[in-house]
């Protein structure tokens, strides 16, 4: 009876460790499965005797081939022979026995091999697979996104959020510096997604996840996005960048048109990058130049200040496509914003022009008319004009023209808008202004232009140049807010006819002079 | 008494190959579950990243095999690899519709995000172990099985529209 417990409390005591030895590390898992075999084999022989040794000694070599695979079967099947022939516990059979161990071990650590080699490979595979579909998809959504805007900073954040989102390329930060216009080796930073320091990241992270975010949930929360990252936002909008041979890494990306990743402990000596590291508590991080048509529009940052995650060639090639493709859109929409702003700007004055104020007019005029708000129009005529001109060309009056629109431009607040009508004739548009505020405008203006020395001033009438000003405001002075411009040009007609160089009010029982 | 050593042999290592899984999930359940309850945290209050979850189908998708599937036929199973050192290697979403099993999407592991679990690491309030053993359990945890199952679903009946146009779209 003895016997039999022993072997079934062997066997509940073996399961048991088997059962316990996932609580430590892989390697101590290994040890615990062959001393826990080998102890298992070893019991069962003592009880049932040593001359079954032999082929307990196989499930000793199957624990054996289990984990440590050639090595450990074979030199297993060794140290066995060599106890057997100490003992002298086989004599006879110690060369068939030494052949069926060799061959036993041959063949299950061949076994194990064989399926550590297919899983390895097909881990490989899957990993290769995982990251290629990944990207596909990213960038599959980001061309999607891409094309439905041809707003800057919209599509910025597209592109900002495919690289930082866990969903897009998963870096930490991401920071884009574009081009300027003065300079092209001086870049401006524009946009920035991404946490100033780990904590916040973690704190950001967590209610990404906790809101259950996509990569277009990311793409259309632009606003909230800028809400977070708002900080670092500002620190990016207040730098720029300046580029010379001195800068190598940053130089080399200009030049070669290359990625590079900077190391965390290279080139303190370098001004710039030492400047950028400690302006964004960077360590390791990645220099992507955004590339259109050969040309370097500007470039791209980005870090794992999080996780530190190192960031390694491959991941560069990997967003170097991406980074093509919103560089391309980037630039259509500079482009655009560009052609956009040329056409509703007086090339002269750089004033807003009538086509702007056609297009604007009507959305000021519907949000007075919805909300009840006033909307005051101001005309602003310079007097004698032609004959400046006539005296004088149409050079100094251009001059004249443009030193009018800095006074007008001055003269209002942000929220007010400021037009060139035509010819000598300016609009200024002041919503949620009432009557009082226009006047108070107007006379401020007409006094500026007044005292202002313009060149040539001395042949005018009276020896200076003046301007007059027509004031209609809604609903204080009409009702009639479609037709607050042509009212206000109406009084300016009153004021030319009232002798010039003042403001003139229109009400829409009887015109009446204001100044 | 030789054929009691024989049986118990063949049944010891027959059951160390097959039951090996089932004991590296419970004790991974029961070590994570009290290191939940250690930091005064509750499964269902850890929230998980569905963002590296890899599809196998275009999305959206119109198959008709795949689009007209009903949830209840998503499965989510954790995969594994290796019986006697078994290895958790992420969690498979399939569809079984018209006798057939169809692989929909893939999670794996490797790359399944917690931040809390980020979080408390960085903390020092677990090591990397338990970090790993944390985030196997989630996996596996049959409340995450069923969100990604919602997920996938959800993504294969997705509106693209949304990407397309600027403007907010009725419905999406």
């Amino acid at each position: 009876m003895m016997p039999v417990i022993v072997i079934l409390l062997n066997t509940i005591f073996f399961l048991f460790i088997n059962f316990l030895r996932f609580r430590y590390t892989h390697h101590i898992n290994k040890s615990i499965f062959v001393i826990s075999g080998t102890l298992f084999s070893v019991v069962n022989a003592a009880v049932i005797g040593f001359e079954h040794a032999v082929w307990l000694g196989l499930i000793v070599l199957f624990v054996l081939a289990a984990s440590y695979k050639w090595i450990g079967s074979f030199s297993g099947a060794l140290i066995l022979i060599a106890i057997y022939n100490m003992v002298e516990l086989y004599p006879n059979d110690l060369l068939f026995i030494t052949s069926g161990y060799l061959l036993f071990s041959f063949s299950t650590a061949g076994i194990f091999h064989y399926f550590n080699l297919q899983n390895y490979r097909l881990n490989r595979w899957q990993n290769f697979f995982y990251k290629q579909s990944k990207n596909l998809h990213v960038l599959r959504e980001v061309s999607l996104a891409l094309q439905s805007t041809l707003k800057l900073d919209k599509l910025m954040h597209i592109f900002l959020t495919a690289v930082t989102a866990g969903y897009g390329l998963g870096f930490n930060r991401a920071f884009i510096f574009i081009q300027s216009d003065e300079s092209s080796n001086s870049f401006s930073g524009r946009l920035a997604i991404g946490p100033l320091s780990v904590e916040e990241g973690h704190v950001i992270w967590e209610n990404v996840v906790s809101q259950k975010l996509t990569l277009r949930d990311f793409i259309k929360l632009q606003r909230e996005a800028e809400m977070n990252d708002h900080e670092l936002n500002q620190m990016i909008r207040s730098y720029q960048i300046h580029i010379n041979e001195t800068h190598q890494l940053f130089h080399f990306v200009l030049t070669e048109k290359e990625p590079i990743i900077v190391e965390d402990n290279v080139l303190d000596s370098d001004d710039l990058l030492q400047s950028i590291k400690d302006r964004f508590s960077m360590k390791q991080f990645a220099i992507i130049p955004l590339l259109t048509r050969g040309k370097v529009i500007g470039l791209m940052m980005i870090d794992n200040i999080v996780d530190q995650k190192p960031i390694e060639y491959e991941d560069l090639d990997n967003i170097m496509p991406l980074a093509t493709q919103g560089a391309m859109a980037i630039e259509n929409a500079m482009l655009y914003e560009k052609t956009e702003s040329m056409a509703i700007e007086d090339a002269l004055t750089k004033l807003k022009n009538k086509r702007f104020l056609d297009r604007m007019f009507p959305h000021l005029q519907e949000s007075a008319e919805s909300n009840k708000t006033d909307l005051t129009a101001l005309v602003m005529d310079i007097d004698h004009f032609k004959v400046f001109n006539d005296t004088h060309g149409h050079l100094l009056g251009n001059e004249v023209l443009i030193q009018m629109g800095q006074i007008l431009s001055d003269a209002v607040n942000d929220e007010d808008i400021v037009c060139r009508f035509g010819g000598e004739e300016f609009v200024i548009l002041l919503p949620k202004a009432g009557i009082d505020k226009g006047v108070q405008v107007a006379e401020k203006i007409r006094e500026t232009i007044r005292s202002y020395s313009f060149k040539g001033m001395e042949a005018q009438p009276f020896g200076r140049i003046t301007a007059s000003i027509g004031v209609a405001s809604y609903p204080e002075t009409t009702t009639k807010c479609e037709q607050l411009i042509h009212l206000a040009d109406e009084a300016v007609y009153e004021a030319k006819n009232l002798g010039r160089d003042r403001t003139v009010c229109f009400y829409e029982k009887k015109s009446e002079v204001c100044r | 008494m030789l054929i009691l050593v024989i049986l118990s042999s063949f049944l010891t290592l027959t059951s160390v190959v097959l039951f090996s899984r089932s004991f590296f999930q419970f004790l991974i359940k029961r070590r994570s579950e009290k290191k939940f309850t250690k930091l005064h945290t509750m499964i269902n209050d850890v929230h998980f990243s569905f963002e590296e979850l890899t599809y196998f189908v275009s999305l959206p998708n119109r198959n008709p095999d795949i689009f007209n599937a009903k949830i209840n036929h998503f499965h989510a199973k954790p995969v594994f690899r290796s019986f006697i050192f078994p290895v958790h290697e992420g969690l498979m979403i399939t569809v079984n519709e018209s006798d057939q099993v169809l692989n929909i999407a893939f999670m794996d592991w490797k790359h399944f995000r917690i931040p809390l679990l980020e979080r408390w690491r960085h903390e020092q309030k677990i090591n990397e172990k338990e970090y790993e053993e944390m985030r196997s359990y989630v996996l596996m945890h049959k409340r995450t099985r069923k969100a990604f199952i919602e997920e996938a679903y959800r993504q294969i009946r997705r509106d693209d529209r949304i990407l397309i146009v600027d403007e907010p779209i009725e419905g999406v």
